[in-house]
């Protein structure tokens, strides 16, 4: 584990020290200096003065606004690729999740199917998250704005404003969304906290809920949380426009990986144009079977 | 071939004067006050615990709100077919069904508007709707259709009234205070002079003639919730004329139910009569021909190509576990109707009373049938959802909210022909009188 | 080529664990049941400017690694305890995380040596028993430049230690060269693994043609030395103009029909608004009708 945390870890620092040298360019979000310095020895032995407000292990972000969660990061196009040839059904990735958005128990937003698209095909494992669509059924048919499509290109979901119709459910044909039909029993402090369209916490009873694809933490150049579940590495993530996806050990050119690997997109001919691709299960990296539930109690120690 | 013979003027007012209850009318009154008590009852759990007390799951997410809703939204549609349709048509034998067929319109767009806001997670957002309107999504184009049916209805009630409100008015004896003062209230300025009547008789042909894109439209656009998605079974192009037909056919076939009920209970055998009953049999059964012929449209098409998605869901419907509802709305709610009505026995008023029970229950059960199994068939297989979401029979709460809903229109009928007279008095009266000068 | 991964099952929890929110830390406070408390200490380097120690807490509870937050550690230079080696003390947040940097105060004791041992040391509380971890260092600077290579782009970085009063050069240590992206490191020339000579330095040839870069096609590379045992984790990052210059239109404020209300198709508004007004003032026409019905009251 130690790898991960540090590989983790330095994502944040890595913005935050970069502040630290004015040669290095990487955080997006400004933070206002204090004006407050202290004291530090760099590895030199030097002293440096640095900004008290530079000193925090995650840089104390201003709150969003609602209509800032509506336009969504800027400059950035979010985008997932999803490796078929290394899913085995651990579930890992539904666990983090369900777990980091406090969900209701019945609900997942992550959703493992057990496929098979022909008799005589070979059946594999897919995850799904919300497809995140560039033309999304479920926004076209929302009559309050309750969900929208952001300029990043996250379909998100604002939980104050949801009416609970649910005709965005019956919209999406990827069946991503799911209805809070009870209070989602959100433990504490999460449930008293303010609603954030980037956070999607906390659910709220009679409104629909789906994967957000995590910006709360891309904000603080994390991963989503599917990302860094996974313990196969399924799942990459990225920014189209920086033509790069990772799942936090290998980073990969997207343009190249859909080329070499031939990816595709899920009923590309409805034309939701998704923002999440798939890799086809070719030279798997476990058997099918390894993923039935029977063979896991076997395999996955716990 | 009047089957009638002239009466005198005193003898239609008295017959046709709205009428206290009587012990039938205050058992049967009573009786649908108490299955919309335990609908409301079933409405306060369901805003106390969440939508969680309906049988409503993420796969199944519309149920029985969402299929009654499209049940009144088309049988109100029968206001435009009686009323409209016929009257443009110049078909003066439906005279005496107008005021029916638009009590029955104003009453089930109520409830249709009722039963969606039941459906709602978040009915206190309600307003949420006209603050931060999104003129894309249908259900828009649905709220501001219905609402202007709901008063075009509404103004088709009331104008054909103002000439029988008058006659009320000169009356007060025979009235109880307050439907004194409601008369008062709604026509003491009728005065019946024809400068009055001529406008009148303007907005009504006006109205006539606008009802009848605005029916067509609120059914369309209740159609494309459905059609405007992708899913399997709603993923139509037919959808809007099919719904349409549908809709004229339950409506006829309510209208049928109506006329026979008024005609025993009020005894209106001599304004509601067997020509009555004969033609509006003969329209039911073109009506049903007409939705038949959509239904083979809906379903042989696709049925024919079997494209994947809709495979499974077909199967479902016309051999699997919803074929028996499948085949009961296609044979009981339209072919049996239908035969029963195409010949002369079977349009007179008991048989065609029966054909149109069988026509509105089919079709509500149709309703549920375009609702339902299309939801328990997505495109993604179903996984990772516990056991009860995989299914959907409505709970108790569904079924008191719907029951109640049903009970809500048919109370609002009854106490539309309490206080109104069921057959137009003054277009009875005028008819009567022309026929005699002839 | 793919690689896939081998990480042993406590890897994979313990990711899990950390991605873990806050709730599970809320929770974990109220359960006193048999528990293990793990403390982490990492040393890392950016850009050769302040060294910096992350402190990580957990708690093992049953089969489930969760974030213990919370829980004050204090840190030492060299000495496991002693007032003139503190580091300084922190708390670990709700992950179970906390970082700290070298105070000025310890500039002798920085220079005394080329290696330093910190040790941390974590009070027993509530939901964490008392822990200590340490780790040793050998201080380190990790250089990065571009050189000339066959086409003129290429990055050359040095890792060189300190020894005694002198920086010499470390060979047989991993370096990577990459680009830094949204959430990872993208290698500059695909497969291609870097370890330092005899001079210290790796030269690797940036590879990547037509990598979207910021509006100016610059992009931020780095050189990373990731968690090895002798120098800890460094990184040093460099802009290089080798990128594409990338301006994203996005058409989020195009008009279309899943763009807010705001922003509905003009063919669609002229549509419904001209249905809703057509209709509309038929049946205010009507109402205008009514009240002059109403209005003729009079004249009868």
């Amino acid at each position: 584990m130690e790898d991960n945390l540090s590989s983790r870890r330095a994502f944040i620092a890595g913005g935050l020290m970069a502040m630290l040298n004015p040669g290095c360019s990487s955080g997006e979000n400004s933070i206002q200096p204090s004006g407050e310095k202290v004291k530090l020895l760099s590895v030199d032995g030097e002293e440096i003065e640095v900004d008290r407000a530079f000193l925090k292990p995650v840089p104390d972000l201003p709150p969003l606004s609602n209509a800032e969660e509506r336009v969504g990061i800027k400059g950035k196009k979010f985008v997932m690729v999803i490796d078929l040839a290394r899913c085995k059904n651990v579930g890992k990735c539904r666990e983090s999740c369900n777990h980091a958005h406090a969900l209701h128990p019945d609900h997942n937003w992550i959703k493992i199917y057990q496929m098979q698209d022909g008799d005589h095909t070979a059946p594999y494992w897919q995850p799904t998250t919300c497809m995140h669509c560039d033309s999304p059924p479920c926004v076209k048919v929302c009559p309050v704005d309750a969900t929208f499509k952001r300029e990043d290109g996250i379909v998100a979901i604002d939980s104050d404003r949801c009416i609970g119709c649910r005709f965005c459910m019956a919209a999406c044909p990827y069946t991503t969304r799911v209805f809070n039909w009870e209070d989602p029993g959100v433990p504490e402090p999460l449930a008293s906290q303010h609603y954030s369209c980037e956070s999607s916490i906390p659910q709220k009873k009679g409104t629909v809920g789906k994967c957000d694809f995590c910006p709360d933490k891309v904000r603080k150049d994390e991963l989503p949380h599917c990302v860094t579940a996974c313990p196969n590495g399924v799942f990459f993530f990225g920014d189209i426009i920086e033509d790069s996806v990772t799942n936090g050990t290998e980073t990969f050119r997207f343009s190249e990986l859909i080329r070499d690997k031939a990816g595709y997109r899920l009923m590309e001919d409805l034309g939701t144009k998704p923002s999440v691709y798939y890799l086809p299960p070719v030279d798997r990296n476990f058997p099918f079977e390894s993923g039935l539930p029977s063979t896991q109690e076997t395999t996955t120690p716990h | 071939m009047k089957e009638h013979s002239p009466l005198s003027t005193e003898k239609i007012i008295s017959d046709l004067y709205p009428k206290k209850f009587g012990r039938i009318g205050r058992v049967w009154t009573l009786f649908l006050v108490i299955v919309c008590l335990i609908g409301a009852y079933a409405y306060y759990r369901q805003l106390r615990y969440g939508l969680v007390v309906t049988s409503l799951r993420d796969y199944v997410s519309w149920g029985i709100y969402i299929s009654n809703f499209v049940f009144f939204v088309a049988i109100s549609l029968v206001g435009s077919l009686i009323t409209a349709i016929l009257r443009l048509a110049n078909a003066k034998w439906s005279t005496p069904l107008t005021r029916i067929a638009e009590m029955i319109a104003v009453s089930a767009i109520v409830f249709a508007s009722l039963i969606i806001i039941v459906d709602m997670g978040r009915p206190e957002r309600l307003v949420y709707i006209f603050t931060h309107t999104r003129i894309q999504s249908p259900i828009t184009w649905d709220v501001v259709v219905i609402s202007t049916y709901f008063v075009i209805s509404l103004l088709l009630l009331y104008l054909p009234l103002l000439p029988d409100l008058q006659i009320l008015n000169s009356h007060p004896n025979r009235n109880t205070g307050f439907l004194n003062r409601i008369y008062r209230f709604l026509g003491a300025f009728w005065k019946g002079t024809r400068e009055q009547e001529a406008i009148n008789n303007r907005s009504i042909i006006l109205l006539c003639i606008l009802i009848i894109p605005v029916a067509f439209t609120i059914h369309t656009v209740t159609s494309w919730l459905f059609a405007t998605t992708y899913r399997p079974g709603w993923d139509s192009t037919n959808f809007g004329a099919y719904f349409i037909s549908g809709a004229f056919l339950v409506g006829g076939g309510a209208v049928l139910v109506a006329m026979y009920l008024f005609r025993k209970f009020y005894g209106l055998q001599n304004y509601i009569t067997y020509r009555h009953f004969d033609n509006m049999g003969r329209v039911v059964v073109m009506l049903a021909l007409l939705y038949l012929y959509f239904n083979v449209n809906e379903y042989l098409v696709p049925a024919f190509k079997m494209k994947k998605p809709e495979e499974h869901h077909l199967e479902e419907l016309f051999s699997g576990k919803f074929s028996l509802g499948f085949w009961f709305a296609i044979i009981v709610g339209m072919i049996i109707p239908m035969f029963i009505l195409m010949f002369k026995k079977g349009r007179r008023p008991y048989p065609a009373f029966w054909a149109g029970v069988m026509v509105v229950v089919g079709a509500w059960f149709k309703r549920y049938l375009i609702v339902t199994p299309t939801l328990l068939h997505p495109f993604l297989p179903m996984a990772d959802v516990p056991e009860s979401y995989l299914n959907y029979f409505p709970s108790w709460e569904e079924w008191a909210i719907a029951m109640g809903s049903l009970a809500g229109v048919l109370l609002i009928i009854t106490l539309l022909a309490r206080v109104f007279p069921i057959v137009p008095m003054h277009e009875s009266i005028t008819e009567n009188d022309a026929h005699q000068e002839n | 080529m793919m690689h896939t991964r081998k990480i042993d099952i406590s890897k994979l929890i313990a990711v899990i664990a950390l991605c873990m929110p806050v709730m599970l830390c809320a929770q974990d406070s109220s359960a006193p049941a048999a528990r293990e408390s793990l403390l982490y200490l990492k040393y890392q380097l950016k850009n050769n400017r302040i060294p910096y120690l992350q402190v990580q807490t957990k708690t093992k509870e049953g089969k489930a690694f969760l974030p213990a937050g919370n829980v004050p550690v204090e840190l030492f230079l060299d000495k496991d305890s002693a007032a003139e080696a503190l580091i300084g003390k922190v708390t670990t947040n709700n992950l179970g995380e906390a970082t700290i940097w070298m105070p000025g105060s310890l500039a002798k004791a920085w220079d005394h040596a080329s290696d330093h041992t910190f040790y941390a040391q974590a009070k027993a509380v509530k939901n964490f028993d008392a822990m200590q971890a340490s780790v040793t260092i050998i201080m380190a600077r990790l250089e990065l430049d571009t050189a000339a290579g066959s086409d003129g782009r290429s990055l050359k970085a040095k890792l060189v230690k300190k020894e005694g009063e002198s920086w010499v050069p470390m060979p047989e240590v991993d370096v990577r060269l990459a680009v830094k992206r949204l959430g990872g490191y993208l290698p500059v020339a695909g497969d291609e693994t870097y370890t330092t000579d005899s001079t210290g330095s790796v030269t690797g040839e940036f590879a990547l043609q037509h990598l979207p870069g910021d509006s100016t096609g610059k992009i931020e590379v780095v050189a990373r030395v990731e968690e090895n045992d002798e120098v800890g984790t460094l990184e040093t990052s460099l802009l290089v103009p080798w990128g594409e210059p990338v301006v994203y239109k996005s058409d989020f404020n195009k008009r279309s029909l899943w763009a807010t209300g705001r922003k509905a198709p003009i063919w669609l508004m002229l549509i419904a608004y001209g249905c809703i007004i057509g209709v509309w003032s038929t049946v205010i026409y009507l109402f205008i009708n009514l009240y002059k019905i109403i209005k003729l009251r009079s004249q009868a």
